[in-house]
């Protein structure tokens, strides 16, 4: 009697591990498209998230210029936003036509500005482009028109 | 609820068939017959109870998850889809947006690496059409808006209505990054020269054609005074320019013009016209400039 008993038991035994064995690979099947789907997720999103990141800076450094344009600030040329940040790696004067008083009245630039994003997983983009100054004169501001900025 | 039932077995029927002067019934592990099957039963019931509420559970997330995928990786299709519109559209130099939503912009192009006149090359943004190819079209519903306090951007808000109901919105904004201003090309003082000395009058390419000179309103052509010396060293002469602007071409429905005309009253070899304000495609402006031809260079 005690040894049929045992022979029940482990053949119970057997059959309990391969239940919990049928159950983790019906779950993991279920689970298999969910991850699946999950990762899709994951990637479709990073995509766009870069997409965005990128329009949104290539917004930042046209301001970049002309703020640093139209205040002819020497000091500011880097700037921290959310998504990382922007140097302006370089502003070249290429061209100058002056008024009667031998002062400048428009500037030509051709510009450079470098955004390092805040991921380190993510690599930076160059953003070059062109810029007019029309140097208005007396205390006001030079007026600063982006004519084309792309990414390099 | 299996402790449940044998306690309510146990107790209900306890003096039936315990203190029963009839023969004890069959028993199996201390329990009675009867128990067993009742706390079977009440086992049964649970455990379908359980199997058919853990299914239903499962099947919700598996659902939910499923449908999550299909159409929040549709929306992120839609929206880099916008998103990937949004690079030309940052060079654009005007926009306009139809009934349908139909956007029509010009991209600026360069001529050529020497050259900072930029052409404009018409292009068209249909959403619809291009979700109708992704195979979005009859799951993603697109609009077109203008921003009304930012008139270089747009808004293009997507949605869609998912098979329970649930609602699905985003909006994604492309913005016109760029000043498409008449503004005078850099090689201005080099070509007007020449043309000056010989003719009294030099046509130069503007940068971005322009609508008009900003007058009492928009017009074509203004006369102004500006100056002239006959030497670096001279005294500067008051001297009468005529500006037009000329080559006239249709965008958007409205006409500009791509060049710029200078008529002076005098062939001296340095002058100063006072070019007056113009107003650009976008409705961006320039200001009054006067602009030396001849003469030392800065």
């Amino acid at each position: 009697m005690t040894g049929l008993a045992k022979q029940h038991g482990s053949f119970f035994k057997g059959v309990a591990l391969v239940t919990v064995m049928a159950f983790i690979l019906i779950l993991s099947m279920v689970m298999l498209p969910l991850v699946l789907g999950v990762f899709q997720q994951t990637s479709s999103a990073t995509v766009t998230k870069r997409n965005i990141t990128l329009t949104e800076t290539l917004n930042s450094a046209a301001e970049l210029v002309k703020y640093k344009l139209s205040t002819a600030s020497t000091g500011l040329s880097e700037v921290g936003i959310a998504q990382g940040r922007l140097k302006l790696k370089s502003l070249n004067c290429t061209a100058t036509i002056a008024n009667f008083g031998n002062q400048p009245t428009y500037r030509y630039y051709d510009f450079e500005v470098l955004f390092t994003p805040a991921s380190n997983n993510e690599s930076g983009v160059t953003f070059t482009g062109s810029a007019v100054e029309q140097i208005v004169g007396g205390a006001l501001p030079s007026k600063v028109h982006i004519t084309h900025i792309s990414t390099k | 609820m299996f402790s449940l039932g044998v306690w309510c077995s146990k107790t209900l029927l306890m003096d039936q068939w315990y203190n029963s002067p009839m023969k004890r019934h069959n028993s199996f592990k201390g329990m009675t017959l009867l128990e067993v099957v009742f706390a079977m039963l009440l086992l049964s019931i649970l455990m379908t109870s359980i199997a058919f509420g853990g299914t239903s559970v499962l099947l919700a997330v598996k659902n939910r998850t499923e449908n999550a995928s299909k159409y929040v990786l549709a929306m992120n299709k839609a929206q880099a889809l916008v998103l990937s519109e949004g690079q030309p559209f940052s060079n654009s130099a005007t926009f306009s947006i139809s009934a349908t939503g139909l956007i029509t912009y010009y991209e600026a192009k360069e001529e050529s690496a020497s050259s900072d006149v930029f052409t404009l090359q018409r292009k068209e943004v249909n959403l619809k059409s291009e979700l109708q190819q992704l195979g979005l079209g009859d799951m993603i519903s697109s609009t077109v808006l203008r921003v009304a306090n930012d008139p270089n951007a747009v808004e293009v808000k997507l949605g869609m209505v998912d098979e329970d109901g649930r609602a699905y919105e985003n909006a994604v904004f492309m913005r016109k990054v760029i000043n498409a201003s008449p503004l005078l090309p850099r090689n201005f003082s080099q070509r007007c020269q020449s043309s000056f000395a010989s003719s009294k009058k030099c046509t130069v390419p503007l940068m971005f054609p322009a609508r008009g000179f900003v007058k009492d309103g928009l017009v074509t052509s203004v006369s102004s005074k500006g100056f002239a010396q006959s030497t670096s060293t001279a005294p500067w002469q008051v001297v009468d320019f005529t500006y037009d602007l000329t080559a006239t071409d249709v965008i958007n429905g409205v006409p500009v013009y791509k060049n710029l005309q200078i008529s002076t009253s005098t062939s001296a070899p340095i002058q100063c016209p006072i070019v007056p304000s113009m107003m650009g495609i976008d409705g961006s402006v320039t200001e009054t400039a006067a602009v030396r031809v001849g003469g030392p260079q800065p």
